[in-house]
């Protein structure tokens, strides 16, 4: 049924392929292009800004989106702190909110790492948060639907 | 921003090996982030259900224990608590369906709907005590509750202690049996009593059959002298009977104005469960609409858990869906076979005695021995058509006629056996599965009394007995 829930959900479902399409393509699409075009300075210039934009989009814009909408439908659904950690219904959303929140860690210790110079490790929490937000995904996918 | 920043130049100076060395690390910590989300998703179902059914109190001061009533079961269903503890619940309906807690100490919340919550003081808990939910059949269905107390280093003889004053409960209420009026199978109902007719009424010509079915508690006699309040479809236990043909629309308004909630599920349709098969409030009403695709001898039944308590309790009847062709016969009856687990007069059935499968009696359409007090007159030499359906809940039937033969047997949706068959043969029983139906023929050869009876001689001397009379 097409009701306020439904935009809701909607918003929800949108902010997440927002989040996850973007590192998908910064990482897997716009950096080896730019790896292969650029010249290495402008590469790393352009990197950095795409970096800083997507992770200003993503502090003032995606995480207030998910994290409003996310306690909206959870509070409509009847979740309540204690029912997360009931087997079922409340562990699964138990696990994705780790999973969210380590994915957050990862990519603001990305930011972090990039402006320390670590590079290899940058990559390395680049890479985690894209896989963590997978994972963000798939327990979102196995959430029973009742 | 500048591209000459140093640190870009070292950011840039890194070769492929770290490339894939970052990639490698990300992938694990990734790998990480799976198993731990894994572990916070998944442990709970299998340790949870156990954990959860088993709640011990931390000692002293006040303590708080979150209660949940769903899916007939009480979570916790065990709450330890350390002597002289003062324990409070907080108390929720996380079900859809109506539920309460009442304590052994005889405090109790209202009866909460869905989502709905109350909160017990119960106090000081110094000894252990039982709980449960009083909704009728939700107790023996499993919604139990046991306050055990620890303390005095002896957790498992006072959890056993507590566990055997439950179950000593339980047989109390059994051995209400002892309060539930004893039936005299040789008695005569009063002057003035009126069988249930058992005439099946001839389908109607029009394709749509209307009809509203009100439960409602009735106080209904069941055997001479002997009164239950019933959960009755319309007034009777067994409700109306339907009868139509094969194609035809039913449309039933379902009211319920009875006290508890209650839901009806017709077999002779086909149709999802979930809505039309709900369980409504009392004061609430749904439409069910069928269209009867198949033939044959159909049961319905009150479709709220427990059903063995409710159809028990009086909520079965049949509907009559005749196979094409089927000829007309003058003389043309119904008879539904059910269980009475009798609880106290003008009480409602016992539950222990459901579960424990030990029924008072057995009944042809309500009534103990209805028709050998209200004998069914048939002319002698005509085509005798009866309807059986076996409404349960629990136990089959064996429907004999003493002294006839059946030439026609029809169950479950096919004849076992036509007049004129080639092999001449007939059929001295009709068994009937609970919830099974079907239809036998026969002719009585002279005047004189016929007894009908299940044929399990145990039910059949309990009340499952009635008598044509030859004329």
């Amino acid at each position: 049924m097409l009701d306020l829930w439904s935009l809701v959900r909607f918003l929800h479902v949108v902010g997440a392929v927002v989040w996850l399409g973007g590192q998908l393509t910064l990482s897997s699409l716009v950096m080896p292009v730019a790896r292969d075009r650029l010249p290495e300075q402008a590469r790393a210039g352009l990197m950095r800004v795409l970096g800083m934009r997507f992770g200003v989009a993503t502090v003032t814009v995606l995480i207030p989106l998910q994290l409003a909408t996310g306690v909206a439908l959870a509070s409509h659904k009847g979740v309540t702190m204690g029912s997360l950690a009931a087997p079922g219904y409340g562990r699964m959303l138990a696990g994705k909110l780790v999973a969210f929140a380590l994915v957050m860690l990862a990519a603001g210790l990305h930011g972090w790492a990039i402006s320390a110079g670590r590079r290899t490790l940058a990559r390395s929490l680049a890479v985690s948060s894209l896989a963590g937000s997978f994972v963000v995904v798939l327990l979102a996918s196995a959430l029973p639907v009742t | 921003m500048t591209i000459t920043d140093p640190r870009v130049d070292q950011l840039t100076k890194s070769g492929p090996e770290q490339d894939r060395a970052g990639l490698l690390w990300g992938l694990a910590l990734g790998a990480v982030m799976l198993v731990i989300a894994l572990v916070v998703a998944l442990t709970g179902s299998g340790a949870g259900s156990g954990v959860a059914s088993r709640a011990v109190v931390t000692a002293g001061g006040t303590q708080t224990v979150a209660v949940s009533l769903a899916g007939m079961r009480i979570t916790p269903s065990v709450i330890e608590v350390t002597k002289g503890t003062r324990l409070v619940l907080k108390v929720k309906n996380a079900d859809a369906i109506r539920h309460d807690l009442v304590l052994e100490t005889g405090q109790r919340t209202e009866l909460l709907t869905g989502g709905e919550s109350a909160t017990i003081t119960v106090g000081v808990v110094n000894t252990g005590f039982a709980g449960w939910c009083s909704v009728p059949g939700h107790r023996v269905a499993g919604m139990t509750l046991s306050i055990v107390v620890t303390g005095a280093g002896n957790t498992a003889s006072s959890a056993a202690k507590v566990h055997g004053s439950g179950l000593g409960a339980m047989s109390n209420g059994a051995s209400a049996s002892a309060s539930a009026p004893v039936i005299d199978f040789r008695a005569s109902p009063q002057a003035g009593w009126k069988p249930y007719d058992p005439a099946l009424r001839p389908a109607l010509g029009a394709k749509e059959h209307r009809l509203t079915m009100t439960v409602r508690d009735t106080v209904v006699e069941v055997a001479p002298g002997v009164r239950q309040t019933l959960w009755t479809f319309n007034g009777t236990a067994p409700g109306p009977t339907l009868h139509g043909k094969v194609g035809d629309l039913f449309t039933i308004t379902f009211v319920n104005d009875a006290s508890l909630g209650h839901g009806i599920d017709f077999h002779a349709g086909s149709l999802a469960p979930d809505l039309p098969m709900r369980t409504i409030d009392p004061g609430k009403s749904l439409t069910y609409q069928f269209v009867a695709n198949h033939s044959g001898a159909w049961l319905y039944h009150c479709s709220t858990m427990p059903m063995a308590l409710h159809i028990a309790n009086g909520m079965y009847g049949a509907v009559i869906i005749d196979p094409p062709g089927l000829p007309a016969v003058t003389h043309e009856f119904v008879v539904v076979q059910s269980e009475l687990y009798l609880g106290p007069q003008n009480g409602t059935a016992n539950e222990a005695k459901i579960a424990a499968e030990k029924p008072d009696a057995i009944l042809f359409n309500g009534y103990v021995n209805q028709y050998d007090h209200a004998p069914i007159r048939v002319p002698v030499g005509e085509r005798v058509r009866v309807w059986v359906v076996d409404a349960g809940p629990q136990r089959a039937t064996a429907f004999h006629v003493v002294g006839t033969q059946f030439d026609t047997v029809f169950k479950e949706g096919a004849y076992l056996l036509r007049a004129g068959n080639p092999e001449q043969g007939a059929s001295q029983v009709l068994d009937l599965a609970p919830a099974q139906g079907g239809f036998v023929e026969f002719v009585l050869p002279q005047p004189g009394h016929y007894p009908f009876t299940d044929h399990a001689m145990v039910d059949g001397q309990r009340g499952a007995h009635g008598t044509f009379q030859g004329f």
